[in-house]
Parts: structure tokens; sequence; C-alpha cells
């Protein structure tokens, strides 16, 4: 047995030997590791679920503004647009030889605060979210006939709704809008839960939108003029303008002169966003409440470091005798400072590997609940490069805290010599 | 020229600020010779022990071990030449608690290639070397099993005597192995202690106030006559302390 070895032996022994005082030590290494790892995944999980709210679109078209606000009401539902664009305009960019498909979207109604949107059969084939997933209903099918809504898994489950209830939708955001009351839906179908907008959407057809509004002008109902449901059916119901949208293109190597060339586009002033670019600058926007929390697991870091320190200063006193026989038998003081460097060394990956399992199984018994209750996607996976690099730094961190009780015991052992009096 | 297990010539040892000064102007332990050095407590006796040890670092003088000069070595040098050519048993507290009694034993291997080749080259490994030494210092197999904590002071001191003995060095360096025994056991331990210095062939220096244990020494001696000069023994008595 090499020197190095037979010190990293007798730590190990040590530790284990003062087992019960540093179970507290290593518990709050654990609990760092698990605040520190665990908000990384947290963080990198709520970071994809939103950059990839939409996945798979190249495009968001709407009218002309601020591209951060168009990702916003378009994908998000939050804000209002400051304009529509023409079925015209949306027909004819579907109908551009780059252009492999486009999901209209067409927003601004409500149910009981959540969004209603409008928007073709398509949405159900082309719409993906978080690296290219697709949207699948949990039960019923798609919306075939007017009246007819699919909702996200969170208004189910917080309305309470299921197959065959009836909702009544409400014009516009506001809670004291009108409502269409004369012209109830039907839930046909809910869908699984995404951890995306989608499921805080209530989905219908553009001509579902259409017929709602077809005795509405200027946001009230035409007073004196009423379309029953019945009569409604047969009525001419095509869109005149929709609020946005997407747009997926057969060669995703076009994206930006296709881009460029809608923004430029002579007639009606249109803003084209590649989603990706925009939710990434818009992360940068939001993200920030990330490095509080970042800030918060770093000094829990920290107190554990600390304690850590504390514990094994603690324990030197009556330990100097130990190290005196350890000196007497040939010990440098160096082998002293890496023996109590080993120490820490043991107790931090002892316990960030504890962090670790308790995390995994944290992940495992309430990445099911956290999914279903708030739609965040924490899965159960092997750690990240990331993850594996803030592990090392815990551990670096608790080797370079524990020099400073190695270093007072070379100090001790230095002075000591073998003359302890105890 | 006889061999001698330690020589210390014109030695000067003086503490900061001068609170403690200890002079030996010549001392030797030949080969296997048991010498039993005694004095009052705060004497400087454990100074000098540490000084041959190499713990302290003289002013002045020469101090060899079995050939090698341990004045004028760095600090790891002076270390490494410890764990190689001396054995030591404290007082009490000998034994690093969390180690069974044979890890204990076989420290000393661990630290220095020479003991651990001499250690495997007597009994064919380290382990059987350890056995058979605290067999012989009348330790029974079945303690072997449990904890130095759970040992007797009597046994420890066994273990500890075992320890110093591990792979033959030269030179034993005792301070007041028997103070923390009854006076049975006292001789017990000393007989078997020099029995078992005399089969290695060690130098025993063997510290101690009571001299009613030197009998059996070839030698003995009191610090005083040693000592060449030596000053303010009652700061020595705190700066050194008990080995």
């Amino acid at each position: 047995m090499t020197k190095i070895a037979c010190l990293f032996s007798l730590a190990l022994k040590s530790a284990w030997n003062r087992r019960w005082t540093l179970t507290l030590v290593m518990l709050s290494i654990s609990l760092s590791a698990i605040l520190l790892v665990g908000l990384e995944r947290l963080r990198g999980q709520v970071r994809a679920g939103f950059v990839q709210a939409i996945s798979g679109t190249d495009l968001v078209v709407g009218a002309r503004g601020s591209q951060i606000q168009l990702i916003l009401y378009a994908v998000f539902h939050l804000g209002g647009a400051t304009n529509n664009i023409g079925w015209d305009t949306a027909q004819e960019i579907s109908a551009l030889p780059e252009v492999a498909w486009t999901v209209p979207l067409s927003l601004g109604d409500s149910h009981r605060g959540y969004p209603v949107v409008a928007t073709t059969a398509e949405f159900f084939d082309h719409f993906r979210y978080r690296r290219d997933q697709k949207v699948n209903l949990s039960t019923g099918r798609p919306f075939d006939d007017i009246f007819e809504v699919v909702l996200g898994s969170e208004v189910a489950r917080k309305l309470g709704y299921h197959l065959s209830s009836s909702l009544v939708l409400r014009h516009g955001m506001a809670e004291a809008a009108p409502e269409h009351s004369d012209k109830p839906f039907t839930v046909v179908g809910i869908m699984e839960p995404t951890g995306s907008p989608v499921d805080r959407s209530l989905l219908i057809s553009l001509r579902s939108m259409e017929a709602i509004h077809i005795d509405w002008r200027g946001g009230v109902p035409v007073p004196g003029f009423r379309v029953g449901p019945e009569r409604v059916r047969h009525m001419k119901l095509e869109p005149r303008e929709i609020t946005a949208l997407l747009v997926g293109l057969k060669n995703r190597s076009k994206v930006f002169s296709l881009q460029r060339s809608i923004n430029v586009r002579p007639g009606e002033a249109l803003t084209a966003a590649m989603p990706g670019v925009a939710l990434d600058q818009l992360w940068r926007l939001v993200g920030g409440g990330e490095k509080i929390l970042w800030a918060v697991s770093i000094l829990v870091t920290v107190t554990g470091l600390m304690g850590l320190i504390s514990a094994v200063l603690a324990g030197l006193g009556e330990r100097r005798r130990e190290l005196a026989v350890l000196r007497s038998v040939g010990a440098r003081p160096l082998d002293i400072l890496i023996l109590l460097a080993f120490e820490s060394l043991i107790l931090t990956a002892v316990g960030t590997l504890i962090g670790l399992g308790v995390l995994a199984g944290l992940i495992a018994i309430l990445g099911p609940l956290l999914k279903e209750l708030y739609g965040l996607s924490i899965v159960l996976s092997a750690p990240t490069v990331r993850e594996l690099a803030l592990m090392g730094g815990i551990i670096a961190s608790g080797v370079l805290a524990g020099l400073i009780p190695a270093f007072r015991a070379y100090r001790l052992s230095l002075g000591d010599g073998l003359t302890v009096s105890v | 020229m006889e061999k001698t297990a330690v020589k210390v010539t014109d030695l000067v040892f003086e503490r900061p600020r001068g609170a403690f000064r200890l002079a030996v102007s010549r001392f030797e332990v030949a080969a296997g010779e048991k010498v039993f050095l005694h004095g009052p407590s705060g004497g400087g006796k454990s100074t000098f022990l540490a000084l041959i040890a190499g713990i302290l670092k003289p002013r002045q003088g020469e101090i060899v071990v079995d050939q090698s000069h341990m004045t004028g070595l760095s600090g790891p040098a002076r270390d490494r030449l410890r764990g190689e050519k001396i054995g030591l048993i404290f007082q009490q507290f000998n034994l690093v608690p969390y180690l069974g009694i044979i890890d204990n034993v076989i420290l000393p291997c661990r630290f220095s290639p020479q003991r651990l080749a001499a250690a495997q080259q007597g009994e064919g490994s380290v382990r059987a070397a350890a056995e058979r030494l605290v067999g012989r210092l009348g330790l029974e197999p079945a303690l072997l099993s449990r904890p130095v904590t759970a040992l007797s002071v009597g046994q420890q001191q066994r273990v500890a005597a075992a320890r110093a003995l591990m792979g033959r060095p030269p030179l034993l360096l005792a301070d007041e192995p028997t103070s923390a025994l009854d006076s049975e056991l006292r001789l017990n331990f000393l007989s078997l202690l020099l029995r078992e210095c005399s089969e290695a062939g060690a130098g025993l220096l063997f510290v101690s106030h009571d001299r009613s244990l030197a009998a059996d020494f070839d030698r003995e001696l009191a610090l005083s006559d040693l000592v060449s000069e030596s000053t303010s023994l009652a700061h020595a008595a705190q700066a050194g302390g008990q080995l």
C-alpha cells in the first residue's frame, strides 16, 4: 500500500470512527448538492420549457411590431396583438414555394381567464413543443364541427371539465367583458399535459371564432341583430383576418431569406420572427429570478462548507494525540495536511453523492406530480455536463474548505511534535 | 568500532527567547544496549528524546542514529529517518483509536519502506510479523478483533511496544511507558519489552522518574549526569511536557 493510499485509508477509517458527529455535516453538504443540482435541473427544464414552448415552427408571422411581442401573444397568449393580418395575406404566405405548412391562430377571446385559440385541424398535425414533441389528446378527439372545443390539460383539470361539458366563451380577456352566451361550446377533447402554453388554452376552429362574432361589431353585439347557433351553421364562415400564422418550411436553410422577404414585403406590413431566437431573447429578460435562486443555493452551500470546517476544526483538539502518534511513526506534517484534506474530500464526495441520490428519488416521486400540477417536465436522467461540473465544484470547494482545518492540523503537528498534553 | 544505536555530540538546544537551554556534550547508546535514564519531572528528558527523534532541531551539535546523521537534515528527511530507525512508546494514548490492533502495529511499515521490508523479510508478510509480535508480548489472539479502545492500559502499552518494535528499528525511545500501569503490570511489561529488544537487537533508551525499574538495564544514567548545561527547568516542564 502506497503512503497516499494509506493516508486515504486512514482518512476513511477516521471519518467512519466519527460518523455520528460528521453525519450532520454530510447532510448539510447533501442539502447543498440537492439545492444546487436540483435548481440547475429545474432551471434547465424551465428554460427548455420556455424556450421550446414552440418547436418545429420556423417562423411566426404577425402584424408589424416587435418580434418579442409577437412571440408573447402568439405563443404565450400574453398581451394582445396591435393589429391582425388579413386572411388573404395568410393565404398568400401559405402558398409560397418555400412553405411546407402553416397553422393560423386567432386570439382574443377567453374563458375564465384562459385564452381561446382559434386555429385549424393542422394545429394538431404540425404544432410541436419541447424537442419536436407532438401534442396529443388524452381523451376525445380534435374539434370538427363549430361550437366544439378542445381543452388544454390545465384548463380541464382546474375548471373540472370533461368530455361533453358545455361552456361559454367571453369576448376579450377582461373579466367584465360580455359573453357569447347564446353560442355555448361542447368539450370534445382534452389534451395531454405538455408543460407548454397549450395546457392553458382552449382550442376552437377558425370557423367557430367567426361564428361567435357573426353578430358582433366593434367588440359589442350589434343591437337588434342576433344570429342563432343553428342558423350560423349554414352561413359562410371564412375568417377575414387572423392574429398570427405559424409557418413551417420545406427547407430550414431558407428561413433567413424568407424572414427578410416577409419583413420587407410590399402591401400589408408584417413581422416574421424566428421563435427560438426571440424566445432566447425573452428568456434573458424574464430569467433574472434564477440568479436570486442561484445566490440562495450558493449561500446554502457556503453554510454547508462552513459547517464542515467548524466540525473538523472542533475535532482537532481531541485528535492532536492521534496526529502525534502518526508523526511518531514517520508521518510528515504534510502527510497530516493530506490526511485532513482527504477527510474533507470523503465527506463532501459522500455528501454530494447522497444528495444526488436523494434528488433522483425526489425527481422520481415528485416529477409526475410537478408535470401534472405545474406542467413542469422534470425527468430522471443521467446528470448533464453542467450538473457534473456543479458536483465537481461542490467537492472541490469542500476540499479547499477542508484545507483550513488541514493547515491548522499541519501547524499543530509542527508545534506539538510528539509532546501533546491531553 | 562498536556500532551505536544513537550517538549525541556537543548538543545545544534552546527554546525561543531563552526560556530553556539544554546542552549535552556526549551521550550514546550502543546497538542492542538498554539504557535507563532518570530525572525529575520537567528536567528536560522529553526534550532530549524529541531531539533524538528529530522532532526538535538543536541549535548545534550532532545526533547520529544508527550511522545516519539526524542533524542537518530537512524536516521531512528527519521524519523519514525517524520512521525508518526509531520506535517510540509514549506514556499513554499510544494508539490510533480508529485502527484495530494489527493495523496499529503495522502503522510504521506504512510510512517506512525499510521497516516494511524488514517485517516482510522476517515473517513473510507484515501481518504475520505483527501477529507474531503481539503474541510474544502476551496478547491473546482472541483480543485481536477487539477495538483498541476496549483494551486495558497495560494491553494498549503492549500494542504500542509491538508497534515500536515492528520492522526491527535499531533504536527504541520510551518515555515513562509504565507510569500509567500498576506495579505488577509495570514489571511484567518491562520484562517483555527488554526481552523483545534483546531479540530484535534494538538499542533502548528508557526514560522514567522511577529508579526502581533500573535493575534490569545495562546502564543507568541520571539526566543531571548527562547534561552539561541546563537552565530554566521549570520552564522546560511547561515547554516540553510529557511525551
